[in-house]
């Protein structure tokens, strides 16, 4: 009745040695950030954006250099639409915009940098503090963010530009005063939730000091969301510094930014509507490829993802 | 002298506190518990979720502040200590976590866990330092490559093996094991059980064993206690609880225990409990286990039952016994 | 004579559910997890089958296989699955809507995840009976108090009104248990359902479960990793390891004849608290292996003290060693030595 099974000669039931077999490593050893990277690079969408940036910083960095004139009047050529000598065209004064409008990334990326650093610095270590620390420092802390944040940030510009007059420093401030409020409730939020896992509680159970918890273990746990936001307040820092320039409140002539050439070319629409498309783009194509990446790495960063 | 002594300890928890809002509703988690260890003895600890058992060992572990009561270890009173004073403690008294997912951080690799611990202690630096969490990971049978490698790497078994070779690096001498087998899988479990008693013998440890797992507390402790509701109900030795329990509860925390024989378990009678554990907020000033009590009658509602000694070394707190 | 009369069954009647060589894989950045390699399991009308395996095994992603509700990278890469003689690998999705909850009612072992945080219970419950059996909003609503009051749920009425964030966990399952049932299913799939829950609610829903059985005849398959919760509930019980099938049988045959080193070592390494002298236990040594790269010849081989060079070469079939008793391990062999 028992059904057919394959011959099987009786050499081969003597014992295994298995113990070889035991202990080996199977997998690759991969860190968190190489799987982080991995994922990104897998994303072309993110990978362009990251590519369309680092071409931005680069340029930024490089043609001012190569063509340092960006504020002589030259009335012989004003107003030339883009030709092989003028790219982007010339403004109303001659100007050749192809090098305004890199200079005016220079002013656009610094604010960003800078803005996006004091985010970080600020952003982190108060929302750190606040989260980690709980009950009524808490409460008060965060009480300050939410009468900081009612303050329309206009307000600050205006009030910076009065004390220490228009110009780069003013915005830098009126930024920091404001940008990092963000920041500091995202990474808040998250250093109650990881507050409360085990890993914690083992740290403080070995006897590890507040600071080695804040700094060893919450921080950098927090820094795939802190990346994320960092990225994403780039544009926003960068549309903030155009929308300002763009109404008076910003960059002074003859310097440019991107804002300002846009507030320029406004009243040449009809004749010359190059002067703005170029500016405008600039501003666009910029503040969507930190967009696009800043999406990429919340892909690549969240561990759901794994 | 016992190692450890908890005399009513209570932990509240309070519900809300803001910088407006101040209510004065307390979370009872544990609500005048006493309890003492000896030395190299396994207390066991059962009850259901939220009867505050994993309450009741962290605030031994001093990851809580005591609301009220005393914890002495080996005679010093460690209940009011600040953080700082504490430090010397720490490497005496240890802690292994119920989940081996979130209780290692993601972020470090398996030697710097384990070698916080050395770090914080300032045991050893360099090569004795490597060589330390070398040894220790070959103790709880990881290999040496495993210390450059991070926790999502590992089952969840071995996650636990390395819970438990962070605890052991500081050679503690009171471990409070908070559900350490309760995520892992049944062929794992046995093994880290084993381990732990390896450990017990060999270093003469004392364990405060907290589970839901009735037969594996059972298996380990020498004397287990059940709490409900923040208290204990029932304490005596482990074969002694199993025998003759007394408290109803623990007759029919007993009797749910799933047997692992088809024809045991057709024969079994259960102590079917009425409903659920009631919310630890508002706890009545009476005996707490009356509303799923098959025994409540009158009494029950009125007088809270006194936790006494009924036999030598059975303790229990029912009105009935 | 016995056996005569099973196989006179086997022909006459269609199973309940058959699979048939289920191959389950997903495929990942790092390659294919052959999550269930190979898995056949049959079940009859009104039959509760236990399958017991631990994380990992291919349990969940069997019965997930059966109700086709595979994540994205999940996929049936061959076999059947038949349900009364109809092959559901074959379904379209809109057939399978149909048959979900009516014919094939689930439950798994978080309740709150599986129930819609925004909508009340009544709601959750009415709409389905509405949508499954086209009764009108009235009678729904009263057919969904009757099936509270079948899992007994106190108060029905008032629990309709209520959102599952106000009902305890024992509660939650009760509640997932009578939207599953709600339709009379023929099968009921329970995933891990006591899994989440205190022991005193986990013999509470044990016995619910075990009484709508016996009330309404319906076929149960009970997933767990809990050998005690099998053996007072299923009347068959299949092991699983590593994707496959090691054991299978009637639950006596698991419970008091194992025949493969595995399932031996799963009873082995639960304490039995009915002993008074403290015994060291005996666990399963090592870890399952690493489904990416499954070794060639039985998975269990590596963790298994019995261990043959054959074990290493070729994959065990599933040996017949009694009326309805297989068991995946060469030591079954008809072949094997008295020596060995």
């Amino acid at each position: 009745m028992s059904p057919e099974y394959k011959k099987v000669g009786p050499e081969l039931f003597q014992r295994a040695d298995m113990t070889e077999a035991a202990d080996r490593e199977t997998r690759p050893n991969v860190t968190y950030w190489q799987d982080v990277r991995r994922r990104l690079f897998e994303n072309k969408t993110a990978l362009t954006a990251l590519f369309a940036i680092v071409v931005i910083v680069l340029c930024a960095i490089v043609i001012p250099m190569v063509k340092p004139d960006y504020y002589s009047n030259h009335f012989e050529v004003s107003n030339q639409w883009p030709n092989a000598s003028y790219w982007f065209g010339t403004d109303n004064l001659g100007r050749d915009i192809f090098t305004r409008i890199w200079f005016g990334a220079r002013y656009s990326l610094i604010i960003a940098f800078a803005a996006s650093f004091i985010n970080l610095v600020i952003g982190t270590l108060y929302g750190g503090i606040s989260g980690y620390a709980g009950g009524l420092l808490d409460s008060v802390m965060m009480r300050i963010v939410d009468i900081i944040y009612s303050v329309p940030m206009t307000l600050y510009v205006i009030l910076f530009m009065v004390f220490l007059g228009p110009g780069l420093h003013s915005i830098i401030f009126a930024l920091s005063v404001s940008y990092w409020l963000p920041m500091a409730r995202i990474v808040r939020g998250e250093i109650l939730q990881l507050k409360q896992q085990e890993f914690i509680m083992a740290s403080r159970a070995l006897g590890a000091s507040d600071s080695r918890i804040l700094f060893r273990h919450l921080m950098p746990n927090c820094l795939g969301q802190i990346i994320v936001t960092m990225t994403l307040s780039i544009p926003s820092a960068i549309f903030t510094e155009a929308f300002l320039s763009f109404i008076g409140l910003g960059i002074p002539v003859p310097r440019a930014s991107w804002g300002t050439l846009a507030s320029e070319s406004i009243s040449y629409m009809r004749i010359a509507p190059y002067q703005l498309i170029f500016p405008a783009s600039a501003i666009c194509l910029t503040m969507l490829a930190f967009n696009v990446l800043g999406d990429g790495l919340r892909d690549a960063l969240d561990p759901k993802m794994r | 002298m016992p190692l450890l002594d908890v005399r009513n300890l209570k932990k509240y928890f309070p519900l809300k506190r803001g910088l407006f809002g101040s209510r004065a509703n307390f979370v009872k988690a544990v609500d005048d518990v006493s309890l003492s260890i000896e030395r190299g003895e396994t207390l066991g600890l059962v009850g259901e979720s939220g009867c505050g058992k994993t309450t009741v060992g962290r605030t031994i572990a001093r990851l809580y502040d005591p609301s009220e009561g005393s914890i002495r270890y080996d005679g010093t009173d460690i209940s009011h200590m600040t953080q700082r004073e504490l430090v010397p403690f720490r490497r005496k008294i240890q802690m292994i976590f119920q989940d081996p997912f979130s209780s290692l951080d993601p972020r470090m690799t398996v030697g710097d866990i384990v070698g916080e611990a050395i770090d914080i202690h300032g045991l050893a630096t360099g090569q004795e330092r490597a060589e330390r969490i070398r040894s220790i990971l070959s103790s709880v049978g990881l290999s040496d490559w495993h210390a450059n490698r991070y926790p999502h790497e590992f089952s969840g078994g071995q996650r636990q093996r390395i819970g438990i070779a962070r605890a052991l690096v500081v050679e503690p001498s009171f471990i409070v094991c908070d559900e350490p087998i309760s995520a892992l899988d049944v062929s794992i479990q046995a093994q880290i059980v084993n381990m732990l008693e390896d450990f017990q013998e060999k270093f003469g440890l004392t364990y405060l064993f907290i589970a839901h797992d009735l037969s594996m507390v059972k298996h380990i402790s020498t004397r287990i206690g059940v709490m409900y509701l923040g208290s204990l109900v029932e304490l005596a030795g482990s074969n002694d609880l199993y025998e003759t329990p007394l408290h109803p509860y623990t007759k029919s925390l007993l009797s749910a225990i799933p047997i692992p024989d088809p024809i045991e378990a057709a024969n079994s009678r259960r102590i079917m409990l009425e409903g659920e554990v009631p919310s630890p907020i508002d706890t009545p000033p009476w005996c707490k286990f009356v509303s799923r009590c098959p025994q409540a009658r009158s009494i029950c509602g009125e007088d809270p039952p006194e936790f006494r000694e009924v036999a030598s070394g059975h303790f229990a707190a029912c009105h009935f016994i | 004579m016995n056996r005569g009369k099973i196989s006179v069954n086997q022909k006459n009647s269609v199973k309940l559910l058959e699979i048939s060589c289920l191959k389950t894989s997903f495929f990942t950045h790092l390659g294919e997890v052959k999550a269930v390699d190979d898995v056949s399991i049959c079940l009859d009308e009104s039959e509760t089958l236990g399958i017991v395996g631990e994380s990992g095994s291919g349990k969940s992603v069997t019965m997930l296989s059966v109700m086709r509700l595979l994540s994205d990278n999940g996929r049936i890469v061959s076999g059947a699955i038949y349900f009364r003689g109809r092959d559901l690998t074959k379904f379209s999705e809109g057939e399978m809507e149909r048959l979900r909850g009516k014919q094939i009612g689930m439950i798994f072992q978080d309740p709150m995840t599986s129930l819609n945080p925004v909508f009340t219970i009544g709601n959750q419950l009415t709409e389905m009976i509405v949508r499954h059996l086209g009764l009108g909003k009235k009678d729904a609503r009263d057919r969904a108090v009757e099936m509270l009051s079948t899992v007994m749920i106190p108060s029905p009425v008032q629990r309709m009104k209520q959102f599952p964030h106000e009902l305890s966990g024992g509660m939650r399952q009760r509640v997932m248990t009578a939207m599953a049932l709600c339709c009379h299913p023929d099968i009921l799939i329970a995933d891990e359902p006591t899994t989440a829950l205190d022991v005193t609610i986990q013999a509470q829903i044990i016995d619910l479960l075990k009484d709508l059985k016996s009330r309404t005849g319906t076929s149960v398959i009970l997933i767990t990793h809990d050998l005690g919760v099998v053996a007072g509930f299923c009347d068959k019980v299949c092991v699983m390891y590593a994707g496959r099938i090691v054991e299978s049988g009637s639950s006596a045959d698991i419970f008091y004849t194992p025949r493969h080193p595995y399932t031996k070592g799963l009873l082995k390494s639960v304490p039995n608290p009915k002993k008074m002298m403290k015994e060291r236990l005996v666990p399963i040594k090592g870890v399952p292996p690493d489904l990416l790269k499954p070794p060639v010849g039985c998975a269990f081989a590596p963790r298994c003290d019995h261990a043959m060079k054959i074990c290493i070469l070729r994959r065990p079939p599933l040996f017949e060693v009694g009326d309805g008793h297989g068991a995946g391990c060469f030591l079954n062999h008809p072949d094997l030595p008295a020596s060995a």
